[in-house]
C-alpha cells in the first residue's frame, strides 16, 4: 500500500487549502494516488470524511471556483460541503486582523449537525458571504467532530458570533474552566489530551469540479474514524485582494 | 474581511449591533443608596486590628492665603505611612478644584474626634510627591498648627503596607475616614472586595464610600492597608415622572466604591526614599510622578514545525498567576493566517506570564518580559494531532 500523505495538524493544516495550488508557498507535500485514495475514503466511507466546493456568484449564478481564487471587494461566495459521517461541522472565520468569528452555525440557523451524503451550504438558502474592501487572507477553520463543541456554540450568543471578544469569554478559553458563559474549550484543561486532532489527506478540486475537494482521516493505525473527544480541523484559505 | 449577507441574489442591507454603555463617575461625590449592609460577625482579634489601624487616619483641611478664614475646611481623609510623618492622600483632595492648584496650607489632624479636636492636634503639611495618573499624593508633617517644627525624635502612628496584589475577590475590607455623612468625625465601615481591575489599577468594593472618605484608608482584617478609597461610579437612571417623555428627575440603583491599590503607595514611598524624612532642609517644589509608557504587544505564534498558528489565543496574566480568570486577564488577542497577533490593551513593561491556546495544539504558557519599547514576542505551540 502506498504510503500516505499526512498534512499534520499541528498548524491547522495549511493545505495550501483544498487546493495545493492556492498558495505555493506553503504547498503540501504531494504523492502520486493521494487525491484518489482521499476520495476513495470519502466514498466508500472507512473513513470519517468530507468534500468542499468554494461557490463564487458570476452572472448571478453560484459557479465553483478554485479556491486559490484571488477575490475581490464585492465577490459573493458560498461554500458548500458533504460529509460521509454522522456528526457535527464548524466553521470559524480568522480574518485578517485575527479576530475569529463562528460563521457555522449562525443564530438563525443553529444546527450544524450533519447526516452522510446530505449537501450543506455555508450560509445556507440564499444568503451569501460577501468580500469587504479589508483586503488579506480569511482563513476559514473547518472541525469535524462527533459531538458539539461547547466553546464554539457559546459564541452563538455573543455579538456578530466573535470567539473571545469579552474578557469573560476570553479568559474561560485561556483558562479551559467554566464561566456562567463558556464551558470547555478546545482542548480542555492545561496539558490535557482530552481533545485531540485527526491528521486529515487531501484531495484538491479543480476549477468547475462539482465534486470538490476532499478530506479525509487515513484509515491506518488508530483508524479513520473519529472518536469522542477527537476532531479533525483543516483549514480554508482564500486570498482576498 | 467578509460577511454574510443574507440574499446574494439582491444584497440586502446588514444590520449591525452596537453596544453601548454609559457609566456615571463622580469623585467620591455620590452618597449610595443602601451599598452596605451592616454585618455582623467580626471577631475580637479583627476588630482590635481595624481599632489600632484608626490612630494613623487623620482629617485633612486646606486653606488659601487669600481666604477670609483663618480656619481651614476638612477636605477629606489622610493615612500616615511612616513613623516620620509621611502620609499618603488622593490629589484631589489637596488640589483646588477651580485652580487645579494645591491649597496653600494644608493640616492634618490625627485624632478620632476630627475637626473637633483642639488645634494642638493639628499638624501643617509640605506636599512630597504627586501622581495625578492615579490621583495619589505623599506629604509630610513639617510643623504643628503654630509653625513649630516637629522634632526629629517624634513618632507617629503608622499602618502597615499590605499587599494589595494578593487580596482576592470577597475578602473582608473596611473603610476608615472622615466622611462628611458621618459629622467629621473618624467612621468605619465594612464590605468586601468586589473585583480588581489589574490593568487600570482599581479595587472595587461594595463598602461604603462617600465624599470625606477620599485619601482615607481601607484596611484588612489584618489592619493593614490595602488600599486608597478615591472614586465612586454610581448606576443613575433618568426617571420620567409626568410621562411626557422627558426625564424630570433621576434615580440612583446602587454604586461601587473605587479604592486605589496600596502597592501604588509602596512605589511612591520608594521614590522619595530617605531624603525627605523629617527635619530635612530645603523645601523643595513637590516632584510628579512620571508613569513608564504603555506597551503594545505583539507576536507571532508558530507550530514546532516553524509553520504559522491561525485563530491561536493569546493573553497575558500577572507573573506566575496559574490560573486565567476575568481578573487576572490583563490583555488579549488572537493570531490571523499569518500567526501574527496584537494584543487588546497596552501594558506596563514588566513581567507577565503569557498563556496561549490554539485548537489542536497543547496549552502553551511561559513568563515573559515586556521591554519599554514595542515588544514581539515568538510563541512555539506542541501538536495535538494523532495519526
Amino acid at each position: 500500500m502506498k504510503a500516505i500523505v499526512r498534512l499534520t495538524l499541528a498548524v491547522l493544516l495549511f493545505c495550501g487549502l483544498i487546493t495545493p495550488s492556492m498558495d505555493a508557498g506553503q504547498k503540501p507535500p504531494q504523492k502520486p494516488g493521494e487525491a484518489s485514495r482521499a476520495r476513495g475514503l470519502f466514498v466508500n466511507k472507512k473513513s470519517d470524511a468530507m468534500s468542499i466546493l468554494v461557490l463564487k456568484l458570476v452572472d448571478g449564478t453560484m459557479v465553483p471556483v478554485n479556491p486559490s481564487t484571488e477575490f475581490k471587494a464585492g465577490d459573493n461566495i458560498k461554500i458548500q460541503f458533504q460529509s460521509n459521517f454522522e456528526g457535527y461541522i464548524y466553521v470559524v472565520n480568522i480574518e485578517p486582523n485575527g479576530k475569529r468569528k463562528l460563521l457555522f452555525p449562525q443564530p438563525d440557523a443553529a444546527n450544524n449537525a450533519v447526516s452522510p451524503g446530505e449537501r450543506y451550504d455555508i450560509p445556507p438558502g440564499t444568503a451569501a458571504i460577501e468580500f469587504d474592501k479589508e483586503v488579506g487572507t480569511e482563513v476559514l477553520q473547518v472541525i469535524m467532530s462527533r459531538s458539539r463543541i461547547p466553546y464554539l456554540d457559546a459564541a452563538l450568543k455573543e455579538p456578530e458570533q466573535y470567539l473571545s471578544a469579552s474578557v469573560a469569554t476570553a479568559a474561560a478559553e485561556l483558562g479551559g474552566g467554566i464561566t456562567k458563559k463558556v464551558t470547555p474549550v478546545v482542548p480542555a484543561g492545561d496539558g490535557t489530551n482530552k481533545v485531540r486532532s485527526r491528521d486529515i489527506i487531501l484531495a484538491p478540486g479543480k476549477d468547475k469540479d462539482t465534486e470538490g475537494s476532499v478530506v479525509a482521516i487515513p484509515d491506518n493505525g488508530s483508524g479513520g474514524k473519529l472518536k469522542a473527544g477527537e476532531i479533525a480541523p483543516f483549514e480554508i484559505r482564500l486570498k482576498h485582494r | 474581511m467578509i460577511r454574510v449577507l443574507k440574499h446574494w441574489i439582491r444584497s440586502a442591507p446588514t444590520a449591525r449591533c452596537a453596544l453601548s454603555g454609559a457609566a456615571l463617575c463622580a469623585c467620591v461625590a455620590v452618597v449610595s443608596a443602601g451599598q452596605s449592609a451592616n454585618r455582623g460577625g467580626i471577631s475580637q482579634e479583627v476588630r482590635s486590628q481595624v481599632r489600632q489601624a484608626i490612630a494613623s487616619i487623620g482629617l485633612l483641611s486646606v486653606r488659601n492665603t487669600s481666604d477670609a478664614s483663618p480656619a481651614p475646611r476638612p477636605r477629606g481623609s489622610s493615612v500616615i505611612v511612616r513613623s516620620d510623618g509621611v502620609l499618603v492622600t488622593n490629589h484631589h483632595v489637596i488640589t483646588n478644584t477651580r485652580t487645579g492648584r494645591p491649597y496653600d496650607e494644608i493640616f492634618l489632624t490625627l485624632s478620632s474626634d476630627g475637626e473637633m479636636s483642639p488645634s494642638s492636634a493639628r499638624y501643617r503639611l509640605k506636599l512630597l510627591l504627586i501622581n495625578k495618573d492615579f490621583d495619589l499624593a505623599l506629604l509630610r508633617v513639617v510643623a504643628d498648627a503654630a509653625g513649630t517644627p516637629i522634632p526629629k525624635s517624634f513618632t507617629f502612628p503608622t499602618i502597615a503596607i499590605g499587599d494589595s496584589r494578593r487580596i482576592r475577590v470577597l475578602e473582608d475590607l473596611f473603610i476608615i475616614g472622615f466622611p462628611e455623612g458621618g459629622g467629621s468625625t473618624v467612621t468605619v465601615n465594612r464590605g468586601v472586595v468586589e473585583g480588581k481591575d489589574i490593568l487600570a489599577n482599581w479595587i472595587k468594593t461594595d463598602a461604603r464610600v462617600i465624599r470625606g472618605n477620599s485619601g482615607g484608608a481601607a484596611v484588612s482584617g489584618e489592619g493593614q492597608l490595602i488600599g486608597i478609597p478615591t472614586k465612586v461610579v454610581a448606576d443613575e437612571q433618568p426617571v420620567d415622572r409626568d410621562g411626557d417623555g422627558f426625564p424630570d428627575d433621576s434615580r440612583k440603583y446602587g454604586a461601587v466604591g473605587f479604592l486605589r491599590p496600596s502597592h501604588l503607595v509602596k512605589e511612591m514611598l520608594a521614590q522619595i526614599g530617605d531624603e525627605d524624612a523629617a527635619g530635612a532642609p530645603a523645601p523643595a517644589p513637590p516632584k510628579q510622578v512620571e508613569l513608564p509608557a504603555l506597551v503594545t504587544v505583539r507576536g507571532i505564534v508558530r507550530s514546532s514545525g516553524g509553520k504559522p498558528v491561525a485563530g491561536a489565543l493569546v493573553g497575558l496574566v500577572p507573573l506566575g498567576e496559574g490560573t486565567v480568570t476575568e481578573s487576572t486577564l490583563l490583555t488579549w488577542g488572537s493570531t490571523n493566517a499569518e500567526g501574527a497577533f496584537k494584543l487588546n490593551k497596552p501594558v506596563p513593561p514588566g513581567r507577565y506570564t503569557l498563556k496561549a491556546k490554539a485548537i489542536a495544539n497543547e496549552p502553551y504558557s511561559s513568563d515573559v518580559e515586556i521591554g519599554p519599547s514595542a515588544s514581539s514576542l515568538i510563541v512555539e505551540m506542541r501538536s495535538l494531532t494523532v495519526r
